[in-house]
């Protein structure tokens, strides 16, 4: 999956440059950015200057004592400028896990009081694990809690197998209702700001984003009821973010 | 001169070839400027869109994505003097690109343009990807001191995914201990996040080094959520704590079976 130019004829000839049969070739060995040395004379080089024949090192060393006037075209603010690619630069903070790991969660207007937190992944099948009645799971491949960013999705029953799950009452919940999440002893509270009900095959895969605006999610299911399939037909999912 | 020549035309290349379409909603296409020691600047229209662009540097030109640039010039860092002419250069609508100017075996300057692996990444794993872009011989790549690639020639690379976490890595020559390529580096392996290492520099000229890039977002998600498989039992909602010290008070009896059919 990969392209590689192995020469300059395709590239020449693309852009109708008459290339002369000229070898880039590095000097006799040896590190070829050392080799400076080398004959002035390309075809590929217009000759309406003779300042391009100048013999130098390669490098900076060849502005020395110039300082010409650069005129930045409206184009440049298209190009964006990235992160070095030197690791240091590039590699802060990736592959670290975003915020803390959440360890009980309340919501105080549906009566749930510090529910236990559990670290949940997917099935083999690919979807949520969703932990016992009286737990509630929290996604460990999205974003932890108070990380600066990232959504973090928080899951539990409404019911199973007759037993009411700690998220029985979600749906009850209102925008502008609290949440409260204890990390490591400290309870960061959060705002409802979205309630809504998703069918199951359509829930976005936003919800489980590590980048962004930071966020919790709760998500359970609810809608309409199949006993034959035993199963519900969609997810209630509340969004909230930090106070 | 010759060299830089090559170099710049090389960098040009990597501009102006087309990209392999992928099946992206948008492009993304990032130049890596991974020869040492080479500055330059690259204009359009009779001025500089990339001032000082030199080893290291990464430039997006995604906002250029489908469109032409007008009479591009490479110009010596610094300099009005104009090293190559190239005229209109269309930029690549679609992909997730990486071009890369780099030097080759022999040291010669050239450019590699990746087609970046952006498929979905299972949960709890991330990507690898080691890129050999310096002037060295073919490569062995290891990882946690096992051969992970073998024979890897300038220009090609090798890449899987791993379970999240950190790896000990390091390029020798194939079949040999050393000289040492890079490494023995510890490389993070980001959840859902793909790292991509560049080998660049000349392990002749003792410049050897790595450049590294990131793509994030890559992570699978819940395929979906079943989180109830009864109705509720009430239409009067008991409070959580009596819930919890009923499902306490049963657990002896339905323990063995809820841990089962949690799982399914």
């Amino acid at each position: 999956m990969r392209r590689t130019l192995t020469g300059f004829a395709f590239f020449a000839a693309g852009l109708g440059i008459a290339f002369g049969g000229a070898q880039l070739v590095a000097g006799s060995g040896g590190d070829p950015l050392s080799a400076a040395v080398v004959t002035p004379v390309s075809p590929v080089v217009t000759t309406t200057t003779t300042t391009t024949t100048t013999v130098a090192p390669i490098g900076r060393e060849v502005t020395d004592g110039v300082s010409p006037e650069v005129t930045l075209s409206p184009l440049a603010g298209t190009v964006k400028p990235l992160e070095s690619a030197f690791p240091e630069v590039a590699l802060d903070g990736f592959g670290e896990p975003i915020g803390f790991q959440p360890l009980r969660l309340s919501l105080p207007s549906i009566d749930v009081e510090g529910a236990n937190i559990n670290s949940v992944g997917l099935e083999e099948n690919g979807e949520l694990e969703i932990p016992s009645t009286v737990d509630v799971g929290w996604y460990r491949f999205g974003a932890g809690v108070d990380g600066g960013e990232g959504s973090t999705v928080l899951t539990a029953h409404i019911a199973y197998n007759g037993i009411d799950g700690v998220f029985r009452r979600l749906n009850e919940i209102e925008v502008g209702d609290s949440a409260f999440v204890d990390v490591e002893g400290e309870a960061i509270e959060y705002r409802v700001t979205n309630v809504r009900l998703y069918d199951k095959e359509a829930l976005p895969a936003d919800l489980f984003r590590e980048d962004g605006d930071e966020q919790i999610v709760l998500i359970t299911c609810g809608g309409q009821f199949n006993p034959e399939l035993r199963s519900y037909e969609s997810n209630v999912v509340v969004t909230a973010v930090p106070v | 001169m010759k060299l830089r020549i090559a170099f710049i035309l090389a960098l040009v290349a990597a501009l102006f070839a087309p990209a392999a379409a992928g099946a992206q909603d948008a492009a993304r296409i990032h130049l890596i400027h991974g020869i040492p020691d080479t500055a330059v600047d690259v204009a359009a229209g009779g001025d500089v869109v990339i001032p000082g662009f030199n080893f290291g540097d990464t430039q997006d030109l995604s906002g250029f994505a489908g469109t032409t640039l007008p009479g591009v010039q490479v110009l010596l860092e610094g300099t009005d003097t104009v090293a190559i002419d190239i005229g209109d250069l269309p930029i690549p609508a679609s992909g997730n690109i990486t071009a890369i100017a780099h030097l080759d075996a022999e040291g010669t300057p050239t450019v590699s343009i990746f087609s970046n692996d952006v498929s979905e990444i299972a949960a709890g794993q991330g990507r690898i990807t080691v890129r050999h872009t310096a002037a060295a011989p073919a490569v062995d790549i290891l990882a946690d001191g096992a051969v992970a690639f073998s024979n890897v020639p300038n220009g090609e690379e090798g890449g899987l995914d791993l379970p999240a976490g950190t790896i000990s890595a390091e390029v020798v020559p194939t079949g040999e201990t050393e000289p040492v390529v890079i490494g023995p580096a510890p490389l993070p392996i980001g959840e859902g996040s793909s790292l991509i290492v560049y080998a660049v520099g000349s392990l002749e000229g003792g410049s050897l080094t790595v450049l590294t890039e990131t793509i994030d977002g890559l992570g699978a998600v819940p395929a979906l959520v079943n989180a109830g498989n009864s109705p509720v039992s009430s239409s009067n909602p008991l409070p959580f704590l009596l819930i919890a010290g009923f499902v306490i008070a049963s657990l002896g009896v339905a323990g063995t079976r809820r841990t089962a059919t949690v799982r399914s």
